[in-house]
């Protein structure tokens, strides 16, 4: 392991604590609350029933049949889970170069034997690493506690829902290390990375209400992924390709973006 | 001797007149080269333009031969820097930051990190967070100095250094260029620079304005010589070629003679004084901090 990418993750050590932290309070309280939600199921999906057609599609499809995969998915790959993991990428992503380079701190690593190509990728490493940390946590977490709670949904399924929300974060992770590669500023990436996501993601709700988005809603990573379904229907290989290649095209255009610039 | 650093034409263009122009410099195996300037002026431009922070708009640099752009990783191993805005990471003693360093150059002896940082009166195991700027610049020259770097580029290395530790590391840079180092030392004062610079290169607004040995920028200064004389003092001395009358009292005159305008002003000075009666003669030390300035002024008007 090289010092930088060494240096890197000890220091993420202490930091992804928090994050951790989060994300096995959302998958506990929502697998330790199912067995009550799942009592009421039935009363929730008469008011269900009766809502306008739009607003159900806006919460995500699974939301409207009220099953556990629906609620469960929503709640760990859709909403509140995946912001999460998706928020963690870009943070850690625009910190990579911009983060350095606002602290000072890259003049002494750029001036040092190392090729700015290899302090980008151990930064990228990094960034990776730290979010497969914390979407295993996840997985372990739901696979323990499922048949606690009586829950169980298809491995298929739940590799899919996995894979797919590790990828969507990483891409967006991806986005906002590039710009901060090539800028330099963090706010900028993180601006970038995190509000592209976030348009994306209404963009998605927003295209089932209005028509006129609908053409544009399906560019959304979050209209092929949409957290409320991949535990019940898995998630295809095609959106998988696309969030994989989307994610090194952006890596790739970072990092040299990085090598072609001046440093402040 | 090869020239471990040489820029031919070597221009960053800020715009605005702001950057580096048409810089030739050259660095010499074994030479101490001081680069001077005020703030502003491009020092920093220049040296990151020899470590490949920034690109040239134009011209080449060169260092061991090669280009920076191209050299890349094997060729910054030759090469131990200390930026003139050291930022350091935070929460790491001092020992931890410099073994990360050195580390990256290929290692240092651990021995030899103790004994600099003795010599700099630096507390390796204090966390960085809580260093002033002077010890965190402490932490920048152990690791720069550490791993025997045949060039050293130091970018105004002794700010927030007190006095007494920066003639210990006179003494560093002394020893480095006596084991065969070259040295680019950049300062905006010249009293860091000139008990140890063997060559002084000169940058105003981005410009090269001189390179000359300090020995030449010495003889440059002007002198002042008081002079007592038995009766009161000849008005006619302070007009004479190169010499100017600063203060008459009574039979005790200073007189400012030379200054690099008029080379042989001492010695007609000298010659002139004979043919008085002249009671008592000081000297005073040539300033070397006027010659500079003066440097600096040309063409300000």
């Amino acid at each position: 392991m090289t010092p930088v990418l060494r240096r890197t993750l000890t220091r993420e050590l202490r930091s992804i604590i928090g994050w951790a932290v989060g994300v096995g309070l959302i998958a506990l309280v929502t697998l330790a609350s199912w067995p009550a939600i799942g009592e009421s199921a039935e009363d929730f999906s008469e008011v269900l029933d009766n809502l306008p057609e739009a607003i159900t599609a806006f919460f995500g499809e699974g939301i409207a049949d009220f099953s556990a995969a629906g609620i469960v998915g929503s709640r760990l790959y859709g909403t509140i889970g995946l912001g999460l993991f998706v928020a963690y990428a870009v943070s850690r992503g625009a910190r990579g170069i911009a983060g350095e380079e606002g602290d000072g701190t890259l003049e002494l690593l750029v001036t040092q034997p190392l090729s700015r190509r290899a302090i980008a990728v151990d930064k990228l490493i990094a960034m990776l690493v730290g979010l497969a940390g914390l979407v295993l946590l996840e997985l372990v977490l739901l696979l323990v506690a499922m048949p606690l709670v009586d829950l169980s949904f298809p491995a298929g399924n739940i590799a899919g829902a996995t894979v797919g929300l590790y990828l969507l974060s990483a891409l967006f992770g991806a986005l906002a290390f590039a710009v901060g590669a090539g800028t330099g500023r963090r706010g900028l990436a993180v601006g970038v990375g995190g509000g592209l996501a976030g348009g994306a993601f209404l963009l998605a709700g927003f295209g089932s209400l209005v028509e006129a988005l609908e053409p544009v809603a399906d560019l959304s990573p979050f209209a092929v992924y949409d957290g409320t379904t991949v535990l019940a229907d898995g998630v295809g290989p095609g959106p998988l390709l696309a969030f994989l290649t989307g994610a090194v095209l952006f890596a790739v255009a970072g990092i040299a973006a990085f090598e072609r610039r001046d440093l402040s | 001797m090869a020239a471990v650093v040489q820029t031919l034409g070597l221009t960053k263009d800020y715009g605005e007149g702001r950057g580096v122009f048409d810089l030739d410099l050259e660095v010499e195996q074994g030479e101490v080269m001081g680069y001077l300037g005020p703030n502003g002026a491009g020092k920093s431009t220049t040296i990151r333009m020899l470590l490949d922070m920034v690109r040239p708009t134009s011209g080449t640099a060169r260092l061991f031969g090669e280009d920076p752009r191209t050299g890349g990783p094997s060729l910054r191993a030759r090469v131990g820097y200390v930026p003139g805005e050291l930022n350091l990471w935070t929460g790491w003693t001092a020992r931890e930051i410099i073994s990360y360093l050195t580390t990256m150059h290929g290692g240092a002896d651990p021995a030899r990190v103790e004994a600099l940082a003795d010599r700099l009166s630096l507390d390796l195991d204090r966390v960085v967070g809580a260093l002033s700027k002077g010890n965190k610049q402490k932490v920048g020259l152990v690791a720069a100095f550490a791993p025997r770097s045949e060039l050293l580029i130091l970018d105004e290395p002794t700010s927030g250094l007190d006095p007494l530790l920066q003639v210990e590391f006179i003494h560093m840079v002394r020893e480095a260029a006596a084991d065969g180092a070259s040295v680019l030392l950049s300062s905006h004062v010249l009293s860091e620079v000139e008990h140890v610079a063997d060559q002084v290169g000169i940058i105003r607004r981005g410009r090269l304005v001189e390179v000359l040995g300090v020995e030449a920028l010495k003889a440059q200064a002007a002198r002042t010589l008081e002079v007592t004389f038995a009766g009161p003092v000849p008005p006619e001395l302070g007009e004479m070629d190169g010499v100017r009358l600063l203060v008459a009292d009574g039979s005790v005159g200073r007189f400012e003679v030379g200054g690099g305008a008029v080379p042989g002003a001492v010695d007609a000075f000298v010659k002139a004084l004979a043919g008085h009666t002249v009671v008592g003669l000081r000297g005073e030390d040539a300033d070397l901090e006027q010659v500079f300035l003066r440097y600096y002024d040309e063409g300000e008007a």
